[in-house]
């Protein structure tokens, strides 16, 4: 490529010859030391010809694909940006030139504005156009509703500010390598343009027009053909090649491996393999044991080096035994789960160890042989249904398929078996749901599928890699419940891996915890959960939130730090750095020491860490409520919000008269946050949580009921606010990877936000980033750090100081820790409190998680449908539920502490579509304490009590507290109220 | 399903309402007035001539008055007369040229389609192996070589040098009779072209076939299929290849326009008697009509391979439903 730019510039001093001098002598002669090339009929020589013509060729075609990217790039920013009718009309308009054949257009266009070599950059420029329009459009659309620019769009950034600033870097990658392919097709189209004669006119030198004129002597000078044709070729291979390496450059660190690494790889595994064959003949394994992992070492190969994601671990699993295993991200295991099925990716390999499953190494099997265990002994349940069933092929087939491998094959057999699986995973109705494809089945029902179907073939043991995550938790309770109900069977082993300890403790009979690769405890669920010796289980216990008896619980016990990663271990023991007990002893690896029988931990100070226990627990102790600050002046007021999506009707319902139809997001939604409390919205996915905040912020501007934000009226769309209204509301949004720029340093996303929203004057800008950055816990060097170096812990730590530079008085959190480890997810929690006690603010905090939201709120709302169904303060709400889906929500969660003594109650069905919503109670279709006709026919009022309790339901109140007193025996803070 | 079809179709009358207006437009600008030329050979021409007959063609009133009335005679089916040929452009092209170039592009996109589907999936499967290379070298050579230089070569290979193994050019040989040895004829005309002008999709397609075959053999559902411990030809062509390919019909159908541009240049090169040749020299000799309507007709194609690509791509993946 650089060649062809060099001949470019370079060309007219190299050329022996002009590029139209005409050597008659030396007409029509081959390639020779004179003429390197060779000459054409007329005498010119070709080698002379080619260079010039490289200049005509860049020239044009590199002019003109700039001239297209500038203006396209224009054009698809601001078309994509604005969106509406703007929108559409120059689409339409890049549609219709986009169904013309480029060489067509570019013939009627050059017939338009006359050949010259003006008018081919020119044709080039508007024939690409549209297509890098169309580009960088979409590219705009997919970042336009990511969190950095709507933060940006919150602090009321200007138009360029967004596009070039915030939004075209974010474009850049795409754009590169979209200018290196259209510069291609400019060649080709250009080459094309003068062979046909119409493009750049002779005697030019022009490598297409070379190509045309030598055509018809190719019998007598075929080098005036092969040389410029050859040429073109050679230039085009350079930038499809160029575009390549720019587009691999690019793409995220999955790139493909070299050969060399590939056999590195391979080599690892086979050690690996070998190394397992020997210790077979280690101790002799424990009679009743169906998985035996000993010593296991699996690793990635990461950037030339091996990264351990798994050290040296040994555990059991014996024959009809649940085993869960817990961990943080980063604690390696999945890395476990797809080491025992031999599913590592590419880059992956076990290093040393051992797996025997039965007594049979796993390890060094043949393909066929792993095929057969895989068929009949092991099955894995991974974490994401949706894509773990073949998108294309009806439910009902995925699992014959398994059943047809096995004996008793016959078509109708087999189709009975896939009824009674499906029956047998609790599926209503088996016979019409093995009939649909899985995008037609909601998440919990894919996922019963997914069980029925690693049933199928009957395995010895089971692998569940978060079954759960990602479910809502009432589904998540169905799910779990079928789940424990398969393995109290005790037929089969099972594997069972989650991040959630409350789910681990609800199906597992032993545990064991995972931390960097490495395993640090490992016992039976009650010794591991209420008598647990190593430091970091009771720090990990200690900073989940829990709901409490008691008042409000003050901060959560939390550990520094976060989890190291495989390629920057800490020396001695791995949870040394975040470890309250270290002493200069932990400087050498602990080793994994069972005191007890069944209960093994990796400390040297396990004897201590009872203490610990003690101390961290009681952290927790009740704090009285901060009542000396709460006053009656309300921050925020809803009245009756409305917010609804309009959905595109089809042709027939349009000319069938139709009335529009909507997504009716939030449905009348009335509330109140007073300074200095948080409010907490809970709800599950479709409850129209998100979409509230949105509503707030000016996102998803409302179309119904009032917005005050200090008895203020706000406007419903955020352009019409002022600026510093803006600077009032502010939010932490859910996803912390999304919600800075990667391409500004924090230190910018931070000043901008300062310098927008408050009057703070620019040279005492640098001194209020660092006091923010101290603020949220950070140091101020992260000023100069950018989003892709931090963790996600830190990343929401930045998100909140940006939220709370501008001295906002209502902070709004959706989802603000969901996707955060525990262990950080407390800190979070931590900081949020202390902004809001420092500096008074009012606080909505939306969240699935009831145990989060009994930590942090204040008050709590419960939604369901785009409606509330109960509000009050947190006592009042869920000790005890009075509304039968605030019940069921509780009952549905997977709690540490257990409650498994009281009934628990499920629910039914699906969240009805918020198209058609339900007449009457929202809930009526699902809930258990249905009373009758009234449900379906009348919406509940809101029954009050005088302390401000409000139950949209048709059961009375004291009936209510009646079915909890008797429920549960609770003689909860409402009873006094109900009587 | 069907209102989705019947509101892309529907879609396609604006669009090509843009695209007549905008075809016009440039047409009309080319400069170049064509009763100049009808005088030009003759001598007894007067100026009353001259004006009678731009009135009488309608070529006095400014274009967008021509336009609203070539429009009213269009949608009537009537595309005015060639001024080459002397018949009406729209039979001339239909009956002439459209059935050349359909079995011309229609050919180059099947076998382009047929042979890229195999070679993607066992450049994939095979990833890393001699054959894997060999395939994707063959690719970049493919996507470089421009088709009218290709063309120029397979002629000399197999016209030139091996002496007439196969025609240099044209459709037919003159005196050939019977269906056979006609069928055999046509056949042996079309070898080259096609050959040429799918060489581009070819490659262009098999890279990308590679990739999304790649793609999808890493997918949860693949490592779900092989874990069931089916055997590999199962997990591959039941539950691997169809996901695959549904990315390449969509790009298959984008592609069509490149493929007319590239069915002008083979035309030209091979002389054979289709669309594209038709439009390039209606567009030289500026005969307006026939330049109009070929134009209109070829976008209406690619319009129509696009809402093709659409539906056979609803019609294979189960999640797409168009409301």
């Amino acid at each position: 490529m650089l060649l062809f730019v060099l001949i470019a510039i370079f060309g007219p001093w190299l050329s022996p010859y002009g590029p139209t001098q005409m050597i008659v002598a030396d007409a029509r002669q081959g390639p020779s030391w004179s003429h390197w090339f060779g000459t054409d009929l007329l005498g010119r020589d070709v080698f002379s010809r080619i260079i010039h013509g490289a200049r005509s060729i860049l020239s044009l075609t590199g002019l003109g694909a700039l001239l297209a990217v500038i203006a396209g790039t224009t054009i698809g920013l601001a078309s994509g940006y604005w969106g509406g009718l703007p929108d559409e009309i120059i689409m339409r308009v890049f549609d219709s030139l986009l169904a013309i054949p480029a060489l067509l257009l570019a013939l009627v266009l050059l017939g338009a504005v006359g050949r010259s070599q003006g008018s081919v950059l020119i044709v080039i420029a508007v024939v690409y156009v549209p297509v890098v329009a169309r580009v960088v459009r979409s590219e705009v659309l997919a970042v336009k509703s990511l969190g950095y620019i709507e933060a940006a769009r919150l602090r009321g950034e200007h138009l360029a500010y967004m596009l070039f600033r915030e939004i075209l870097p974010s474009v850049l990658p795409a754009l590169s390598v979209e200018a290196a392919l259209r510069f291609s097709y400019g060649i080709f189209l250009v080459a094309s343009l003068g062979y046909l004669g119409v493009g750049v006119q002779p005697p030019t030198p022009d490598w297409g027009l070379m190509v045309k004129e030598a055509r018809g002597t190719v019998g007598l000078t075929p080098w005036a053909l092969y040389f410029p044709a050859g040429a073109i070729s050679l230039l085009v291979i350079g930038l499809n090649l160029a575009a390549d390496g720019l587009k691999s450059a690019l793409q995220s660190a999955s790139q493909s491996l070299s050969p060399r690494e590939r056999a590195r790889i391979q080599e690892a595994r086979r050690n690996g393999a070998a190394q397992s064959a020997l210790g077979n003949e280690g101790p002799p394994v424990g009679q009743a044991a169906m998985l035996t992992v000993r010593n296991l070492t699996a690793a990635y190969r990461v950037k030339g080096q091996w990264a351990d994601a798994l050290r040296d671990v040994s555990l059991e699993i014996r024959a009809g035994e649940t085993l869960g295993v817990v961990g943080e991200s980063g604690s390696g295991k999945s890395t476990l789960a797809l080491a025992i099925v031999q599913y590592l990716s590419s880059n992956g390999a076990v290093r040393s160890g051992t797996l025997l499953f039965g007594g049979e190494s796993i390890l060094g099997q043949s393909r066929r042989a792993l095929r057969t265990l895989r068929r009949e002994t092991i099955a894995l349940i991974p974490q994401d249904p949706m894509a773990s069933l073949n998108p294309s092929i009806r439910v009902g087939e995925q699992i014959a398929e398994v059943l047809r491998l096995g004996p008793r094959s016959r078509g109708e057999e087999v189709d009975h078996r896939v009824i009674e699986l499906v029956s047998r995973v609790r599926i209503s109705d088996p016979s019409r749901v093995v009939r649909q494809l899985p995008h037609q089945l909601s998440g919990g029902m894919q996922q019963r599928i997914v069980i029925a179907m690693a049933l199928a073939a009957n395995p010895k043991l089971l692998i569940l890699d978060e079954p759960t995550t990602g479910l809502d938790v009432t589904t998540e309770a169905a799910i779990l419940d079928l789940v424990g109900e398969l393995l109290s069977e005790k037929t089969r082993s099972a594997l069972y891996i989650s991040h959630d300890l409350g789910v681990v403790a609800r199906v597992s009979d032993r545990i064991a915890v995972l931390y960097a690769g490495e395993l640090l405890e490992m016992g039976p669920v009650s010794q591991v959960f209420q008598a647990s010796e190593h430091p970091y289980t009771v720090g990990l216990l200690a900073s989940i939130p829990r709901f409490s008896n008691q008042t409000k619980i003050g901060e959560l016990p939390s550990m520094a730090g976060s989890t190291p990663s495989p390629t920057q271990l800490p020396e001695g023991c791995v949870f040394r750095p975040r470890c309250p007990m270290a002493t200069p002893l932990c400087l050498e690896r602990p080793e994994l020491v069972s005191s007890q029988p069944e209960h093994d931990v990796r400390c040297h100070h396990r004897q201590r860490v009872a203490t610990l226990r003690h101390t961290l627990f009681a952290a927790t102790q009740p704090q009285s409520d901060a009542a000396d600050q709460v006053t009656d002046h309300a921050i925020l007021d809803l009245r009756d919000l409305e917010m609804r999506f309009p959905i595109r009707r089809s042709l027939r319902q349009i000319i069938s008269g139709d009335s529009k139809k909507s997504v009716h997001a939030v449905n009348g939604v009335s509330l109140s946050i007073r300074s200095a409390t948080t409010l907490g919205i809970v709800g599950e996915s479709g409850s129209g949580k998100t979409t509230l905040v949105r509503s707030i912020l000016g996102l998803s501007p409302h179309v119904g009921g009032r917005l005050l934000i200090e008895g203020k009226d706000v406007p419903a769309a955020l352009a019409k606010r002022q600026r510093s209204l803006l600077g009032q509301v502010q939010a932490v949004s859910q996803n912390p990877d999304q919600a800075l720029n990667p391409h500004l340093s924090i230190g910018a996303s931070l000043r901008r936000q300062i310098l927008r929203l408050t009057p703070t004057s620019r040279h005492k800008i640098r001194s209020s980033i660092d006091e923010l950055l101290t603020q949220v816990g950070l140091t101020p060097d992260y000023a100069s750090r950018f989003p892709p170096q931090l963790s996600g812990g830190e990343k929401q730590r930045v998100a909140i100081a940006r939220a709370i530079a501008s001295e906002s008085s209502l902070l709004l959190c959706d989802e603000a820790t969901s996707s955060l480890d525990v262990s950080i997810q407390a800190r979070i929690l931590n900081l949020l409190a202390r902004v809001q006690h420092d500096m008074g603010r009012a606080t909505l905090f939306i969240t699935h998680d009831l145990a989060v939201v009994a930590h942090v709120a204040d008050e709590i709302g419960v939604m369901y449908l785009g409606k509330l169904v109960e509000t009050g303060s947190r006592r009042q709400v869920l000790e005890p539920p009075y509304h039968p889906y605030t019940e069921a929500l509780l009952s549905a969660y997977p709690s540490i502490d257990g409650r498994d003594q009281y009934e628990a109650i499920r629910l039914s069905g699906e969240v009805p579509s918020p198209v058609d919503l339900p007449t009457g109670c929202p809930f009526h279709s699902r809930c258990p304490r249905l009373i009758g006709p009234i449900c379906e026919s009348l919406a509940p009022v809101w029954q009050m009590s005088e302390s401000g309790h409000a139950v949209a339901c048709h059961i009375p109140r004291d009936e209510l507290a009646m079915i909890q007193t008797m429920r549960v025996g609770y003689l909860g803070s409402n009873a006094e109220d109900g009587a | 399903m069907a209102t989705y079809l019947a509101r892309r179709v529907l879609q396609v009358i604006p669009t090509l309402f843009v695209i007549s207006l905008l075809l016009f437009g440039l047409l009309s600008m080319k400069p170049g007035d064509p009763i100049d030329d009808m005088r030009r050979g003759n001598p007894g021409f007067t100026q009353a001539d001259y004006d009678r007959l731009r009135e009488f063609y309608g070529l006095d009133k400014p274009w967008y008055v021509q336009y609203w009335r070539w429009l009213g005679r269009a949608v009537r089916g009537d595309f005015g007369v060639s001024r080459q040929f002397g018949r009406p452009a729209a039979s001339y092209i239909f009956n002439y040229r459209f059935p050349n170039t359909v079995l011309l592009s229609g050919l180059s996109l099947l076998v382009a389609f047929c042979v890229a589907v195999p070679a993607g999936v066992i450049s994939a499967l095979r990833q890393h192996t001699a054959v894997d290379y060999a395939i994707t070298v063959g690719n970049f050579i493919g996507v470089s070589i421009p088709i009218f230089w290709l063309g120029i070569m397979l002629i000399y290979i197999f016209a030139v040098y091996f002496r007439g193994v196969l025609p240099a050019g044209g459709m037919v040989t003159p005196g050939v009779t019977g269906t056979w040895p006609m069928f055999v004829d046509r056949l042996r005309h079309l070898l080259l072209p096609v050959a040429a002008l799918s060489s581009l999709q070819l490659a262009q397609w098999t890279r990308f076939m590679r990739s999304s075959m790649l793609e999808t053999i890493q997918l949860d559902f693949v490592v779900t299929a092989r874990s069931k411990g089916i055997s590999e030809r199962k997990v591959i062509f039941k539950h691997a290849l169809k996901n695959a390919i549904l990315p390449l019909i969509t790009l298959v159908g984008l592609n069509v326009p490149l493929l007319f541009s590239g069915a002008i240049l083979t035309e030209t090169v091979f002389n054979w008697p289709g669309m594209g040749r038709a439009i390039f020299d209606a567009i030289l000799v500026n005969d307006f009509n026939v330049a109009m309507v070929s134009l209109m007709f070829i976008s209406l194609l690619v319009l129509a391979f696009n809402l093709l690509a659409d539906v056979a791509y609803a019609l294979i993946d189960p999640r797409i439903r168009y409301e």
